[in-house]
C-alpha cells in the first residue's frame, strides 16, 4: 500500500444522548449551512479511542513487557552460552544498574503498591499473605523498580549479552539500551506537545475533524426529579431534587485523515506496526464511540456507514455534503440513507469539479453492501478491491 | 502583469489564531499570514523544526487574503463568519521524573490522575477564503512548486487547527494579473467554487501585505498584526503591516434576478437591537 493519505469517513447514528457536553452541560453545538447542529468535540472523539478497549486490547500487548526480571533473562543466556554461573551473575547484575537500582534486603509491600501495580501482583511479589520475597542477597540480579522494555530494548539487550557471551568487554556506554524515543501508536497517532521539553514533541500524523450532524437538531431538555425515599405519605410532599438536562439525538458525519508517511516516521519506521495501528484506528472509530452521559442513555453505538479512501491528492473531508441541511422529507424520512446518498452525490459531484481526490474507494454499508470492517485490512493493504 | 498563485480554502471550522498566552485562545476573521505560510509549508514538507527553510519561505513570499460570503454556506447574510466558542478541557499527566513511573502510552500518562486545564477555543464556522502569493526577490521555491505541492502535499493540511481539515481541495490557480486582488477575482470568476457548493461565493474583504506588486488594492485600513512568524517552533511573532480593502457586494438572486442585499455589520447590530 503506497498511498500517502488515508481518508475515512463515518455516518453514525446516535440516539438521545449527551456525549460531549460544554460547561453549562449542554451538548455541543455548530452552526452549519445557517442552522444549528449537534458538535462532537475532535478532543472527545480522539480521547475515547485513546482510552477504549480497542487501543487496549491490541496496543498495550504490542508495546513490550513491564518487569523486574531482566537481570535473569541476561543470566540465563550468558550461562546457557557456557558462562561461569558466579561470572554470569557478575555481568547480569551490571547490566540491569541502567534499568534501576538492584533489589537489597527485604522489598517493602507498600513500595509495590506505588508503582501502579494491582494489589494481586503486590501480593505476589511479597509473598501471599504479605511476608517479603526472600532475595538471594549477593545472587541477586532483580531490580527494585519495574520497567518498561520495549521490544526493540529487549532485542538490542539480547545482542548486548552475546556480545559479553562471546568475550567482548563491552563499553560501559554500549551497554546502554534504552531508546530516546518510544514508538507508542497512541502518541504516533495523536502526537504531544510537552511544552518544558519541546524534544519530546511528536507531530499528530492522524486529523480527526469536529462530527456534526447532518441536519439540523434542537436541543431537548429532560425536566427530572429526585424523591426523598424518607419522606412520610401524606406529609412531606414534593420532590427531594429537581433539575433539567439536555440531551440531543441525530446522525452524525465525522472524517478522520491519516497521513501513512507521518505515521511510519513517528514510530521510527516501523511499517508493519503503522499499518497495524491503522487498521485498529478504523475499526475503534467504526466501533467505539466517546462515553459522556453513558449511564443516563446507555448509547452504544456503531457506524452506519464507512467510506474509506486512499491517495496521495490533497485530502479533503465531505462536509459540505450537508451543507444544505438533510430534512426528514429527503429519503422518506430515513435520514442515515438520505445521508449516505448525499455524501456520495457530493463526492461526485466535487470529483467532476476538481479531479479525483483519491485513488482508490471501500464502502462499508450497514443498510446493504458485501464489505465489512474485516475486508478492511485486506483493502488497505491492497489485496482487495473496494465495493 | 504580475503572476501570482491563488488557491480556495473552504470547510466547515476553520480558526485563524491571533495573540494567545493562556487558556483563551481566540481566532480572527481573516486568515493570518502565519496560518498561510504555515500551509504552503505542509504542502512543501517543511518540517516545523526546519526554521531556516520556514524563515525563508515567509521571507521569500509575499501573502494576500480575502474573506468570502455566501448565501448557502452562511445563509445569515453575514459578511463574513460567525463565531465558535469550543470548551475544552485537557486532563494532564502527572510531572516526569516521578520515581518509577515510566509512561508509554497516553493510557498510561493519564492513569494516576493529573490536573485538568479549562480552556476555550473560538473557531469561524462558515467561513470561505481564497489565498495569494506572490514571490519576492531570490525565492526558496517557484509559484509552480507550489501549486504542484498544493495537489499532492507532503503533509495533511489543515485551516488554522488540526482539527479543521479543508472540506474542499484548495484548487490552486497561476494568475497574471495586474494586481493581487484582481488576481483572487480571476480565480473565483471560473465559478468552480459556486459550482462546487451550489452558491454564490462573493469577496467581502481583501487583506495584503503591503509591499505587493502591481497595481496596489484600494487602501481602505492600514493595520497592525502581529502574525509574521520568526521562530514557529518557538511561537514568535513581530508586527506586520496589512492593507485592507472593504468590498461592497452584491449578489443576484438566481431565481429573480433582483439584487440580494448583503448587510453590512452595521445594519446586522442595528437589526439585532431593534
Amino acid at each position: 500500500m503506497k498511498s500517502r493519505f488515508i481518508q475515512a469517513h463515518f455516518l453514525t447514528v446516535r440516539g438521545p444522548s449527551n456525549v460531549n457536553r460544554d460547561d453549562t452541560g449542554r451538548p455541543k453545538t455548530a452552526t452549519f449551512g445557517g442552522v444549528p447542529r449537534l458538535r462532537i468535540s475532535s478532543q472527545c472523539e480522539k480521547r475515547a479511542l485513546r482510552t477504549g478497549d480497542i487501543f487496549k486490547k491490541h496496543f498495550d500487548g504490542l508495546l513490550g513487557v513491564r518487569t523486574r526480571r531482566m537481570g535473569e533473562r541476561i543470566r540465563d543466556r550468558l550461562i546457557d552460552s557456557g558462562m561461569d554461573s558466579a561470572k554470569a551473575i557478575k555481568e547480569a547484575q551490571n547490566l540491569v544498574l541502567q534499568f534501576g537500582k538492584l533489589e537489597v534486603g527485604e522489598e517493602k509491600k507498600s513500595e509495590a503498591v506505588k508503582e501502579g501495580t494491582n494489589q494481586n501482583e503486590a501480593d505476589k511479589k511479597t509473598g501471599a499473605k504479605g511476608k517479603p520475597e526472600k532475595s538471594k542477597g549477593r545472587d541477586n540480579v532483580l531490580i527494585s523498580q519495574l520497567y518498561f522494555m520495549s521490544k526493540e530494548e529487549l532485542a538490542a539487550l539480547d545482542t548486548i549479552t552475546d556480545r559479553i557471551a562471546a568475550g567482548e568487554t563491552v563499553d560501559e556506554k554500549d551497554m546502554l539500551v534504552s531508546s530516546t524515543v518510544l514508538s507508542s501508536p497512541d502518541i504516533a497517532m495523536f502526537g504531544r506537545m510537552v511544552a518544558s521539553a519541546p524534544t519530546y514533541n511528536v507531530e499528530a500524523a492522524v486529523q480527526v475533524s469536529h462530527a456534526i450532524t447532518t441536519h439540523a437538531v434542537s436541543v431537548d431538555e429532560d425536566f427530572y426529579t429526585a424523591c426523598d425515599d424518607l419522606n412520610r405519605q401524606g406529609v412531606d410532599t414534593g420532590a427531594g431534587f429537581m433539575d433539567t438536562f439536555e440531551f440531543g439525538a441525530g446522525v452524525f458525519y465525522t472524517y478522520i485523515c491519516i497521513d501513512r508517511q507521518a505515521l511510519i516516521e513517528n514510530l521510527n519506521g516501523n511499517e508493519p506496526l503503522a499499518d497495524l495501528s491503522i487498521s485498529v484506528l478504523l475499526k475503534a472509530a467504526a466501533i467505539e464511540g466517546p462515553k459522556g452521559k453513558i449511564a443516563s442513555f446507555a448509547n452504544h453505538t456503531r457506524a452506519g456507514y464507512i467510506l474509506l479512501e486512499r491517495g496521495c491528492q490533497q485530502p479533503r473531508n465531505l462536509a459540505y455534503s450537508f451543507l444544505k441541511p438533510v430534512t426528514t422529507e429527503e429519503a422518506d424520512g430515513d435520514l442515515l440513507a438520505a445521508s449516505i446518498s448525499r455524501l456520495d452525490e457530493f463526492r461526485k459531484h466535487t470529483d467532476r469539479v476538481y479531479g479525483p481526490s483519491s485513488d482508490a474507494l471501500y464502502e462499508i454499508n450497514m443498510l446493504g453492501g458485501a464489505n465489512s470492517i474485516d475486508g478492511m485490512k485486506d483493502w488497505l493493504a491492497g489485496r482487495k478491491e473496494g465495493a | 502583469m504580475v503572476q501570482f498563485l491563488a488557491w480556495q480554502m473552504a470547510g466547515p471550522l476553520a480558526s485563524w489564531g491571533g495573540i494567545a498566552v493562556g487558556e483563551k485562545r481566540f481566532t480572527d476573521a481573516e486568515p493570518t499570514r502565519s496560518a498561510l505560510v504555515g500551509l504552503i509549508a505542509a504542502c512543501l514538507g517543511i518540517r516545523r523544526e526546519d526554521e531556516d527553510n520556514l524563515r525563508a519561505l515567509s521571507d521569500t513570499i509575499g501573502v494576500a487574503s480575502a474573506v468570502l460570503t455566501d448565501p448557502v454556506t452562511n445563509p445569515q447574510r453575514l459578511r463574513h463568519s460567525s463565531s465558535l466558542r469550543d470548551y475544552h478541557t485537557i486532563q494532564t499527566a502527572p510531572p516526569r521524573g516521578r520515581k518509577g513511573q515510566y509512561n508509554v502510552s497516553r493510557r498510561d500518562e493519564l492513569s494516576p490522575h493529573g490536573e485538568t486545564i479549562l480552556s476555550e477555543r473560538f473557531y469561524r464556522e462558515g467561513g470561505l477564503y481564497l489565498g495569494c502569493v506572490w514571490l519576492r526577490p531570490r525565492p526558496l521555491v517557484d509559484l509552480q512548486t507550489i501549486a504542484a505541492a498544493m495537489e499532492k502535499p507532503a503533509f495533511s493540511l489543515y485551516l488554522g487547527r488540526r482539527c479543521c481539515p479543508p472540506g474542499l481541495p484548495l484548487a490552486p490557480r497561476i494568475i497574471d494579473s495586474p494586481g493581487c486582488d484582481q488576481a483572487m477575482q480571476e480565480y473565483l470568476s471560473d465559478g468552480r467554487l459556486a459550482n462546487a457548493l451550489n452558491g454564490h461565493p462573493t469577496i467581502t474583504r481583501f487583506s495584503w501585505d503591503v509591499d505587493c506588486p502591481g497595481d496596489r488594492p484600494r487602501l481602505d485600513q492600514r493595520i497592525r498584526r502581529r502574525d509574521l512568524a520568526v521562530s514557529f517552533r518557538r511561537r514568535q511573532f513581530v508586527e506586520r503591516d496589512e492593507g485592507v480593502t472593504i468590498v461592497p457586494i452584491k449578489v443576484e438572486d438566481q431565481k429573480t434576478g433582483d439584487d440580494i442585499k448583503i448587510p453590512t455589520d452595521e445594519e446586522m447590530y442595528d437589526a439585532f437591537f431593534e
